[in-house]
């Protein structure tokens, strides 16, 4: 282990006692229960996740109408297939094609479309994300192994209030044959937060 | 302990604003991890719970969630990482309106740590609210009876805030021209809302700045970042 692990492990044990001396107090004054926790914790385990997502995505591909839906009211259009709910009250789509390429960060927290897309991953969190994505995103795109043409105009969203973003990331070639199904295990999340795009079919 | 590439950055910039990180160098490559977890550890998803339920008690506000968070020193701000920052503005929250004590917080680690804290009953209504929370959602746009102040197209300029430890324009959109791209509802003013002085809705606009006003050495040919009306004023179009 590295000093900085070793420095980590250490908060993470001290942040554990004193959650659970909160959780504990929280609980007798009335204020939480361990079904509470285990209700969120199932919810963001097993319910709501990049799927979501990538179920809207997949939708946007294959039905024209949808995508015109989705990208007029992407909160209306998400709730069609069942998806949305907290922090997805306001949702925009914007759209990647052959000569824009959206990505999406919050440089003052970590907003980010929790009822789309689940909890954000570590590395959307990080201080290195938050500050290089506005600023050298074709840098921080390549760290992600993604490589884009110089002509591709770079928009950044930061999402600095209640609007969340969500990206459409373009239909790979030769998925004309797929089935919607088979087209929704291409949508990553990275790609619907444009450090990615979707995958091509092997 | 080793320091972190652009601490002295840190120090520089972030002793006011070190939530405001966008353009701040320094800082090394993005960690990415594979395959990770939702929780990295059991604690991360019972500080997301309390947050939700006190939140939904009514006991503060997001905006006073997010305060709490900007308020931290800057190096424990980076060092504790996210569901570190949320456990801190739990703690701290729930401090400030007196539900929590920071003695009996100290009491109640020694008696988790030695296996003798108090067992409660459940109270599924809890549950129950927090499942239809994340069902529902809580949407934050507000009804306003007054006209947008900028249409799409118009010329403005990020107001400079330099006294606002919390307002939610990034510093590196402070002073810098835009254009609006586009006209969002009215939301939540957070600024007058963390203060407990109301909710003041405002419209919210998105506004794109071009990535050369931003930063000469920049990569990005547009950054598009939404303001609440108080956070723009008119400009002269070039």
């Amino acid at each position: 282990m590295t000093e900085t692990d070793i420095v980590a492990r250490t908060a993470s044990a001290y942040a554990s006692l004193r959650a659970r001396a909160i959780e504990s107090l929280l609980i007798e004054k009335g204020l939480l229960s361990e079904g509470a926790v285990d209700a969120v914790v199932s919810a963001y385990e097993n319910d709501i996740g990049p799927m979501g997502g990538a179920r809207v995505v997949a939708r946007a591909w294959v039905d024209p109408a949808f995508r015109e839906r989705l990208l007029e009211n992407a909160t209306a259009a998400a709730r069609e297939l069942g998806v949305g709910g907290f922090v997805a009250e306001h949702v925009l789509a914007v759209e990647n094609t052959d000569d824009v390429h959206n990505l999406v960060v919050c440089t003052l927290c970590s907003c980010y479309p929790w009822g789309l897309l689940g909890l954000p991953p570590s590395w959307y969190k990080s201080p290195e994300y938050r500050a290089r994505a506005v600023r050298e995103p074709r840098s921080v795109l390549q760290e992600f192994g993604v490589e884009l043409p110089d002509g591709v105009e770079i928009r950044v969203w930061d999402s600095s209030s209640d609007v969340r973003y969500l990206v459409l990331p373009q239909r790979p070639t030769g998925t004309e044959g797929l089935s919607e199904d088979e087209l929704v295990a291409l949508v990553t999340r990275e790609s619907m937060i444009g450090t990615g795009l979707a995958k091509v079919p092997s | 302990m080793r320091r972190r590439a652009g601490s002295g950055i840190l120090l520089r910039d972030m002793t006011v604003r070190p939530h405001d990180l966008g353009g701040v160098l320094g800082f090394g490559p993005v960690p990415i991890e594979t395959d990770e977890p939702v929780f990295h550890s059991d604690w991360e998803g019972s500080v997301v719970a309390g947050i939700l339920s006190t939140i939904g008690a009514g006991l503060y506000n997001v905006d006073q969630f997010r305060e709490a968070i900007d308020e931290m020193d800057p190096f424990f701000y980076i060092g504790a990482g996210y569901y570190g920052r949320w456990l801190h503005t739990l703690e701290a929250n729930c401090v400030k309106v007196g539900v929590l004590s920071a003695e009996e917080i100290e009491e109640r680690m020694h008696a988790v740590a030695v296996g003798v804290a108090p067992q409660t009953a459940a109270d599924p209504a809890i549950a129950d609210g927090l499942r239809t929370l994340l069902r529902e959602g809580a949407p934050a746009t507000r009804p306003l009876d007054r006209a947008p102040r900028f249409a799409v197209g118009a010329p403005v300029r990020g107001r400079v805030l330099p006294g606002e430890r919390h307002s939610r324009i990034p510093g590196y959109a402070q002073g810098k021209p835009g254009v609006v791209h586009r006209v969002h509802d009215a939301y939540v003013f957070p600024d007058s809302n963390r203060r407990g002085e109301g909710e003041s809705p405002e419209h919210v606009y998105s506004v794109r700045f071009d990535g050369a006003d931003l930063w000469p050495d920049g990569e990005a040919r547009a950054v598009f970042i939404d303001l609440w009306e108080s956070y723009l004023e008119p400009r002269e179009a070039a």
